[in-house]
């Protein structure tokens, strides 16, 4: 009989989305200073493409927290007058367009009044616009002139920084000596970091154990929690 | 510094403000309690730099003036004098002695510097509101057992009071948990405490507040900031640190979507799951809970001590289920049940459980089971 | 005797310069978490920790207000320049009520770790910070500041952090909560953990003036007259507190007794090397001193003879003595006998050697040395 297990409730934080909680390194450099450098960009619609977890959606906010700009969320906005959308120069946000078939008609009118309006929008995807499917001829060529940065997979440098920075969303503690035993071992992906972080936070709040170098360990064997 | 006070009303007092200060502390000023007497009276202070506590006690001043003394030395010399006397304390700063004396006794007690004495500067209070002391009480009692005691996980050693909606209504509410328990209350938002910070208040100084509020059946005046709260009772003040460091995001670990109901007479569940427990190990305090239709079973075993088994009259009628659970957490919640009836809303045997009192919607608990 | 204690002196010499360059980062609005406070034993290091804690503590660390608030603007709005007086540092009037609570050891805001009391009698103290003295700091560090402004921590002797402590540390300085800042103090900060001196600011005092050396010892030291307190600022070497040991220790006349029986040499007066060696078994402080004077007159002996030139007179007839030893033996032995004797006193602090017999055996040594010329 294996002994009886306290499981732990999954307590989150909200995740710490203002601009300095932004981890800048090589592999993003060139998106951020496309962010930062707003209003002063090359055209009025511009592109952050990347992995999920890469920090689009943080850099999204960011310029959301700067410039007022609104977040669209899809399905609220196809039908609106484009350029009231944009009043006096407003800034607008489009997330992961690629994920969904693209609202070409509506995105094709939202780029013109954007420049119409003088505004500016945000694009986001996994994947370059130039390589988003779309059927009108216009729009893909439109998309595909889009100022666009990636960012790109991590590097260990930013491995480490990323998870020294979800750890510290959930307040959890950790042991010196963790970080760099994870970012050693575990898979080059942002999508792996928020994985494996809540898997060791879950252990150590289940057991009552600081996140220690063991702990992490069986954090990175243990694919599935609840295999555990 | 000059004053005569009466001995029952300077022990009532000396009592509150000792409590706070350590019985062993390396900095001398810190066993000590600072006094002031004015022409309205006498103000007692002492603090652990945690937290602090004045109060103000009636006396005939002679002579304002101030000085601090130890602690624990004068509590038991006034504790020791005999009812109804009245007790004089003069300072004069010549050699630096508190001179204390009743009827016939006299005591000289080393004091230090007031200059010397721990400053906790309250600062500005963005919200002041007032709360009855059974409120309070009740946010306290509803919440207190689940605070953590792990000090890595500093942000959950205390009680998370913030302004919330509820359903559209307003409320203060009270939320702690160790992460494998949830204990939420709430009363009506209080005016003024809208928008107020949410504070995390620590647990000492729960412990504290809720010894003050048994003394008083008054209303009780908060005062806060992002830095400090401060409780007001008749003739005493609590001044507390919070604990600086951001609550998760509980909401999202209450379940909404629990749709197996259990209601079982709360007393019979208590004393059953206390019986029962006597089989689980020491260290899990594991139990089993099965569910079925109109029954509720409650076994444990253990391989040294054996097994039990003990079956409840329940009110169920969703597809039967076994999920296990820390006898002790169980306890814990159902102690704070006063109604009859305890309603619980299961998912399955690997996701949190909504514990209610049938008859008060003011508190919620939640339970994380053990996979047993 | 005087309190030299870093925490109740008011007063600091000779670092002028480092305290304007605190009050320039901080006028540019750069102070950081963490600084690292370096240099010889002894010049102040503890004294300008405290100092600047205070200042801090005091809310120093803020514009007045109205006064141009920096570092507040969303983006980093270009602090107004802040203009520092020549003069200005980071003293305090002893009256002032931080000062007061400092001394106390009452001010809710400033923890201070150092190594623990290990003998309540004698005061001595265990040989490392252990994690147990820094573990507070999490509760500290997790708390709401008392007085409504900064937390102020400070690691004294903080190379003898072992490795656990260091770590705890580390954690602290990794994740700093907003207004806290950490002042590390160590006169060998190649002893820390790397990432632990990669996250400090570096502040490096240097060895004290002979001038202020000896403007100090005359203010802490009325006592002594000027030749003994000449003599002093040579043997000090830069530092105060190493003036006010040797003094305290005994150390001038140790210095004597030790020069004028070498210069009796090959003549071992048993008498007096008897009589300095009891001394030395019943006082920890005239072994200390003597541990460390035997070995450093020897050095500086040497020295003199490979440049050729008479060391400076520290204590009168000292040069004389040198000259004799140096001429009665060639340069490579004195070097042998340095290293031994120094080997030999290290030793016995090490691993509690007799006492009266290091210092014969160290006696013997130079004898000997000159007894095969």
């Amino acid at each position: 009989m294996t002994p009886a297990r306290q499981l732990p409730l999954n307590l989150v934080w909200r995740p710490a989305l203002g601009r300095e909680d932004f981890l800048v390194a090589p592999c993003n450099a060139a998106a951020v200073a496309l962010v930062d450098a707003w209003p002063d960009w090359p055209a009025p619609a511009v592109c952050l493409h990347g992995p999920p977890g890469s920090g689009k959606s943080h850099l999204a906010q960011v310029l959301a927290t700067r410039t007022g700009a609104k977040i669209l969320v899809p399905g609220a906005w196809e039908d609106k007058d484009p350029l009231g959308l944009f009043e006096d120069g407003g800034v607008l946000v489009l997330e992961d367009l690629d994920e969904a078939p693209l609202p070409e008609t509506p995105l094709f009118h939202l780029l013109n009044a954007c420049r119409q309006a003088r505004g500016g929008l945000l694009l986001t995807g996994s994947t370059p616009p130039a390589r988003w499917p779309v059927a009108l001829p216009d729009l893909r060529s439109r998309l595909a002139a889009l100022p666009a940065e990636r960012l790109g997979e991590p590097d260990d440098e930013l491995m480490a920084m990323v998870l020294l920075k979800l750890f510290a969303d959930r307040s959890a503690d950790v042991d010196p000596g963790v970080i760099s035993y994870l970012v050693a071992r575990m898979e080059r992906s942002f999508a792996a970091v928020r994985d494996l972080v809540e898997r060791a936070d879950a252990l150590a709040l289940s057991e009552r154990r600081r996140i220690t170098v063991p702990l992490a360990r069986r954090a990175l064997e243990a694919r599935n929690p609840e295999a555990g | 510094m000059k004053l005569t006070i009466e001995r029952t009303a300077l022990l009532k007092s000396l009592g509150h403000v000792q409590s706070v200060v350590e019985r062993r502390n390396t900095i001398p000023i810190l066993s000590n309690v600072r006094m002031e007497a004015t022409d309205r009276g006498v103000s007692l202070n002492a603090t652990d730099m945690d937290l602090e506590i004045v109060e103000s006690v009636a006396a005939q001043t002679a002579v304002p003036g101030s000085t601090t003394a130890p602690a624990h030395t004068l509590y038991d010399i006034v504790r020791k004098l005999p009812d109804g006397s009245q007790v004089e304390l003069a300072y004069d700063g010549g050699d630096g002695q508190l001179v204390l004396k009743a009827g016939r006794s006299r005591f000289s007690l080393a004091c230090l510097p007031v200059e010397d004495f721990p400053a906790m500067s309250a600062g500005a209070f963005s919200h002041t509101f007032s709360l009855a002391a059974a409120e309070l009480r009740g946010l306290i009692d509803r919440t207190r057992f689940a605070i953590s005691t792990e000090e890595t996980r500093y942000y959950l050693n205390g009680i998370f009071l913030h302004a919330a909606d509820s359903d559209g209504l307003p409320v203060l509410r009270a939320v702690a948990t160790d992460g494998h328990r949830l204990a939420r209350a709430e009363v009506p938002l209080p005016e003024g405490a809208k928008d107020m910070p949410g504070i995390i208040i620590p647990r000492k100084t729960v412990a504290e507040l809720r010894k003050l509020i048994d003394e008083t059946g008054m209303d009780v005046t908060l005062a806060l900031s992002d830095q400090k709260a401060r409780f007001d009772f008749d003739d005493t003040r609590l001044t507390s640190k919070l604990i600086d460091g951001t609550f998760p995001d509980y909401e999202r670990v209450i379940p909404t979507e629990n749709d197996k109901v259990l209601e079982v007479d709360c007393k019979l569940f208590a004393q059953a799951v206390d019986r029962v427990s006597a089989i689980s190990t020491e260290k899990s305090r594991a139990i089993k809970v099965t569910v079925d239709s109109g029954s509720l079973t409650l076994s444990a075993s253990s391989p040294d001590a054996g097994s039990a088994v003990e079956e409840i009259e329940a009110s169920y009628d969703s597809t039967a289920m076994d999920i296990g659970f820390n006898s002790r957490y169980l306890l814990d919640i159902l102690g704070q049940v006063e109604g009859d009836a305890v309603r619980l809303t299961l998912a399955d045997a690997a996701s949190p459980t909504v514990v209610r009192d049938v008859a008060d919607a003011s508190a919620v608990y939640v339970l994380m089971p053990m996979r047993v | 005797m005087t309190d030299l204690s870093p925490r109740t002196n008011p007063d600091l010499l000779g670092h002028g310069d480092v305290e304007r360059e605190i009050l320039e980062t901080q006028a540019s609005g750069r102070v950081g978490h963490a600084w690292l406070i370096s240099g010889p034993r002894g010049v102040g290091k503890a004294t300008l920790a405290y100092r600047f804690a205070r200042h801090i503590l005091a809310g120093r660390l803020d514009p007045p207000e109205g006064e141009g608030a920096m570092g507040c603007g969303l983006f980093g709005a270009e602090a107004a320049p802040v203009r520092i007086a020549p003069d200005a540092g980071l003293g305090m009037d002893p009256e002032h009520p931080v000062f007061r609570r400092v001394v106390a050891g009452s001010h809710g805001d400033l923890r201070v770790i150092e190594r623990a009391v290990a003998d309540e009698k004698t005061g001595r103290r265990k040989t490392e910070i252990v994690v147990g003295d820094v573990r507070d700091l999490a509760h500290f560090m997790g708390m709401t500041p008392s007085e409504g402004g900064w937390r102020v921590v400070i690691v004294d002797e903080a190379e003898t952090m072992n490795r656990n402590a260091a770590n705890a540390l580390l954690k602290v300085l990794e994740e700093p909560p907003g207004r806290a800042m950490l002042l590390l103090v160590s006169h060998n900060p190649a002893r820390l953990l790397p990432t632990i001196r990669s996250r400090c600011r570096r502040l490096q005092l240097g060895a004290l003036g002979d001038d202020i050396l000896e403007h100090l010892i005359a203010r802490h030291l009325p006592e002594l007259g000027p030749e003994d307190r000449r003599s002093l600022v040579a043997l000090a070497e830069g530092s105060i507190g190493r003036a006010i040991d040797l003094a305290g220790q005994g150390g001038l006349d140790l210095c004597r007794e030790v020069i004028s029986m070498l210069g009796a040499l090959p003549r071992l007066d048993v008498t007096r090397l008897h009589a300095l060696g009891d001394k030395v078994a019943r006082d920890d402080q005239a072994f200390s001193a003597l541990a460390e004077l035997f070995p450093w007159w020897l050095a500086r002996m040497t020295r003199s003879g490979a440049l050729g030139q008479a060391p400076a007179q520290v204590i009168s007839g000292e040069a004389e003595v040198a000259a004799r030893l140096l001429g009665a033996a060639p340069l490579d032995r004195w070097i042998e006998v340095w290293e031994k004797v120094g080997s030999l006193f290290e030793r016995a602090r090490a691993v509690h050697l007799d006492r009266k017999q290091t210092v014969l055996s160290a006696f013997l040594a130079v004898e000997q040395t000159l007894g095969r010329s």
